[in-house]
């Protein structure tokens, strides 16, 4: 594919981004429009006799005497300059509170995604060499069950085992500092990971599986390649389509799942600002968490099929496929 | 040809380099074992050419596998196979690795699968030179090296290409200096010509043989096609259900096979130059090793099988000066044998050309572009039937020649009503049937009714859900619905195409590649059709198998009267079957004409090329070879 034809699609994609985030918020805007309960009862949640001209001036600040229309058209407006607002509970602009947050939850998320990859194709490289032997099984065995275990359990799990039993990891705290924060951070980075890299397992084995009983591997090896030849540049680079595809998919649940992950183990990322968000019904703050995860979200796709282009000579992004 | 004899005779180096002694070649898979390949003893020194001809579930694939110690999963090989002096059965696979490439080679059959598809040409020879101690080489050194392998097949320009942007025939070229870039003393080569087109297959033959010249290397050629094996092999090996029944030099086993099977090929493959009354085609099909463990593996279907046949298994003795065979009544028989090959190839009379009639097919013009045909895009669409005429008489057989991508496949489909013409007419019997779904359900229900199809692939056309009996019966029912007889029906449908009529419960899976386009035939025999499209109807098929569904075609013409469109690239297969031939290339039709005069003395350049590329055992058959890319 030509370098005009990949920056041609990467611009199609950016405004297919634009399109996408237009109605993403829209839709979470009146979807919390519609939820019972309103920002003025949750803020005087505390005093249930307060006065109608205090339960006013609310309403005025937040705007909330205004139409449904005049509420998006205004919160629109200020998006558009990435200005999503104050929020409710706290005040603070809902950009820098979700700026202060997020180091915890990229730190996190990047965490998890490594080990997920990294665990993740390893043994499904291994138990696609090694297939139909106990460690085969053993790996199959362990991904599905990691699979089918939800992220609070295994996390819970994982604190009883080795914070609270074993003493070998901190049971809360984010840690000072980027040792001590790694350290800190293990527990809830094996939690996320554990689902993920059990997907990954089986793309991984399925694609190897495929792969070495090729044609191409076949010949490698009766050209004399080496064995670690044939398994790296042969079975696992034709089998990175699919690896790569679950990698985005586990990337993106890096997101969704750092919101369990860190109510489990009391971490202030953006996970725990989305639930306490959600619970307090911040508006403005729940809108801007939504813009900014369906952004990383849609960007982790484009990039994976960016991505494609460089594995695989034979993709092209022609015109009207984006 | 005594000459030829004598100075392939005197090339013919003493020493084995790689050989086999007891070779056996056994599957276990679930705790049952299979025999694949037993007792097997194969050589070839250097600079010899050694074909092992052998049709599907001979073994000749596994053997080549285990000749390099690449047998898959579940499969072990016992016995010796010694190179220079090792054994390489012995060998752990550390050292085994360093044995392929260098010292042993092996090309596959499929070029469109044996490159890695992520690779550039050029990578795929430099890797292997980078192997060992060559690292020191500069890249620059390496990606020069790479180009002169790649001359060397004469593709240098192919060095940063990817194999997808390369043809077949190119591919194999790439293919072939990869497997060479180490230099081995040995090449395998399984069917390396097979999936390609048959003037890229000349193409690629020619190369082989005098890369093997130039190299003075030993090559194992394996593979099904008797003709290819006579064109370039030095001696021949016949290999049937896992076991060898025949060796010899090439030329004194063309002149006289000495063993029932080795004549059976030979008779059933059609000739190019002449047509045949009926091929003489082998019965039955080719049995599982096992199954004849212990009697002579080819007794069941050989025609002078005694019950000394099935007294144990016949060893493999020779016969005559450099010929082995495993033939215990080959003495008794050779003089029947010689006389049966003698008047099978005798040439039939030549047919009465049909009275002239109204066609029951005429196409005018008819123009297909694939892709987008708007302006802005017209160098995406491919076309692939540029304006083609023809016609076809009731009960007339008509052949359709053309390699891949000629367009022949895509005329059948229009004719059918699988694809609409881009422009064009193409009319049926009086209807207009350019449009299939511009026609009046009536008028579609008696087009089916004129023209039914049978494909290329008996394993993929058949519903494999379904039975035999309920496939017939759906195609009965869908144009007869008032009929009550099914039953009977379906009986008659199978018994025509020459099967019993229990196969009716049967389903696909259970019926071997022959059966099931017995079946697929049946199946357009349902309606009665006044003309089969046949798609290359027997090139999925072994060669004795090949000859029994062409007989059956031969005879339902004669019995009912059904006229074929016989679409195909294999010229001796459309010589024996059809009266007219159409020459199609790149979408044009190049020469027509009565199929004699168009084989015999061809006169479109496509032509001439096309007839010249059939697999000849003449010396200069390979040497005279068209300069690669001239039409």
């Amino acid at each position: 594919m030509s370098r005009q034809g990949l920056v041609l699609f990467v611009l199609r994609r950016l405004l297919a981004l634009a399109i996408l985030l237009t109605t993403v918020s829209f839709g979470v805007f009146s979807l919390l429009y519609l939820a019972p309960g309103s920002a003025e009862q949750v803020l005087l949640a505390g005093r249930p006799a307060a006065d109608a001209e205090t339960r006013n001036e609310i309403r005025e600040r937040y705007n909330l005497n205004d139409s449904f229309a005049e509420q998006y058209a205004l919160w629109a407006k200020g998006a558009v300059r990435l200005d999503f607002g104050q929020s409710i509970r706290t005040g603070e602009p809902v950009l820098t509170a979700i700026k202060d947050r997020s180091g915890l939850t990229i730190f996190l998320g990047v965490y998890g995604f490594a080990l997920a990859m990294l665990a993740g194709v390893s043994l499904g490289i291994l138990s696609a060499v090694r297939s139909r032997t106990s460690a085969d099984r053993g790996i199959v065995m362990f991904s599905i069950v990691g699979a089918s275990a939800p992220v609070f359990v295994t996390g819970v799990f994982l604190l009883y085992a080795f914070a609270v039993l074993l003493d070998l990891f901190p049971a809360f705290g984010q840690g000072e500092g980027f040792l001590d924060r790694f350290w800190h951070l293990t527990l809830p980075a094996v939690a996320l990971a554990v689902g993920g890299s059990a997907l990954v397992v089986r793309l991984t084995r399925a694609g190897m599986l495929g792969a070495l009983e090729q044609d191409y591997v076949t010949f490698a090896r009766a050209r004399g390649l080496s064995a670690r030849r044939v398994l790296l540049a042969y079975a696992f680079r034709n089998a990175l389509i699919p690896v790569v595809t679950a990698g985005a998919l586990v990337l993106s649940f890096m997101l969704t799942g750092a919101a369990l992950v860190e109510v489990t183990f009391a971490l202030p990322g953006i996970g725990a600002l989305l639930i306490d968000s959600v619970n307090f019904k911040d508006l403005p703050m729940v809108q801007g968490l939504a813009m900014v995860l369906a952004t990383v979200v849609i960007l982790i796709n484009l990039l994976t099929d960016i991505l494609y282009l460089f594995i695989d000579p034979r993709i092209t992004y022609s015109e009207g496929t984006a | 040809m005594t000459a030829v004899l004598e100075s392939r005779a005197r090339s013919l180096p003493r020493q084995a380099i790689l050989e086999t002694r007891g070779l056996a070649i056994e599957s276990r898979i679930g705790g049952r074992r299979r025999t694949i390949v037993c007792d097997l003893d194969l050589s070839v020194a250097a600079g010899e050419t050694v074909g092992v001809v052998g049709e599907s579930g001979s073994g000749k694939s596994m053997t080549a596998r285990a000749l390099i110690g690449l047998l898959p999963q579940g499969l072990s090989a016992r016995g010796s196979i010694s190179y220079a002096g090792r054994e390489l059965l012995q060998l752990p696979e550390r050292e085994l690795a360093r044995v392929r490439g260098s010292e042993i080679g092996l090309i596959l059959q499929d070029p469109f699968t044996m490159l890695n598809p992520l690779l550039r040409c050029g990578r795929h020879i430099t890797e292997v030179l980078e192997r060992g101690d060559a690292r020191g080489v500069s890249r620059r050194a390496r990606r020069a090296e790479a180009v002169r392998r790649l001359a060397e097949v004469g593709i240098a320009e192919a060095v940063d290409r990817y194999p997808f942007e390369l043809s077949g025939g190119m591919r194999q070229r790439v293919a072939i200096a990869a497997a060479l870039a180490g230099d081995p003393a040995v090449l395998i080569a399984d069917e390396p010509s097979t999936a390609l087109d048959a003037t890229t297959q000349k193409e690629i033959l020619a190369l082989l043989k005098s890369l093997q010249e130039a190299r003075g290397m030993g090559l194992v050629l394996i593979t099904h096609d008797l003709r290819v094996a006579f064109a370039i092999c030095d001696r021949i090996c016949v290999l049937y259900a896992g076991s060898l029944l025949e060796t010899g030099g090439t030329a004194a086993l063309e002149v006289e096979p000495l063993h029932p099977y080795t004549l059976g090929l030979l008779l059933s493959e059609p000739p190019g130059d002449r047509r045949l009354a009926e091929l003489a085609a082998i019965p039955g099909v080719v049995p599982s090793p096992d199954d004849v463990a212990e009697v002579c593996s080819f007794s069941p279907r050989c025609p002078w099988a005694q019950p000394i046949c099935r007294a144990g298994r016949p060893p493999l003795e020779p016969v005559a000066p450099g010929r082995l065979s495993a033939c215990r009544r080959i003495d008794e028989i050779r003089s029947e044998m010689r006389q049966r090959h003698a008047t099978v190839v005798q040439p039939a009379p030549p047919r009465d050309t049909p009275a002239v009639a109204a066609p029951l097919v005429e196409v005018e013009l008819v123009e297909k572009v694939f892709g987008d045909t708007s302006s802005r895009r017209v160098q995406e669409s491919v076309v692939a039937l540029a304006g083609v005429s023809l016609e076809i008489g009731p009960h007339e057989s008509v052949g359709l020649v053309g390699e891949s991508g000629s367009g022949k496949t895509t005329l059948a489909r229009c004719l059918v009503g699988l694809e609409t013409p881009t422009s064009g007419r193409i009319s049926i019997d009086g209807i207009d049937a350019t449009d299939y779904d511009a026609l009046s359900t009536a008028d579609r229900r008696r087009l089916r009714r004129t023209v039914q199809v049978v494909f290329q692939d008996p394993y993929s056309s058949l519903n494999p859900v379904r039975s035999v009996g309920s496939t017939l019966r759906e195609a009965i029912e869908l144009y007869n619905p008032r009929s009550a007889r099914h039953a009977r029906q379906v009986d008659a449908l199978l018994e025509q195409v020459g099967l019993p009529a229990s196969y009716a419960v049967r389903k696909p899976i259970a019926l071997s590649g022959g059966e099931r386009q017995r079946v697929a035939i049946a199946r357009a025999l349902a309606v009665k059709p006044r003309l089969i499209v046949c798609d290359e109807p027997v090139s999925a098929l072994d060669v004795s198998v090949q000859a029994q569904i062409l007989n059956l075609l031969s005879s339902l013409r004669e019995e009912l009267g059904v006229g074929y469109l016989f679409i195909t690239h294999d010229l001796p297969v459309v010589r024996q079957v059809v009266d007219r031939v159409y020459v199609l290339y790149r979408g044009e039709i190049v020469e027509s004409g009565p199929v004699d005069e168009v084989i015999g003395a061809p006169r479109h350049p496509y032509t001439i090329r096309l007839v010249d590329s059939m697999p000849r055992s003449s010396p200069d058959w390979l040497a005279a070879s068209a300069p690669p890319g001239a039409p």
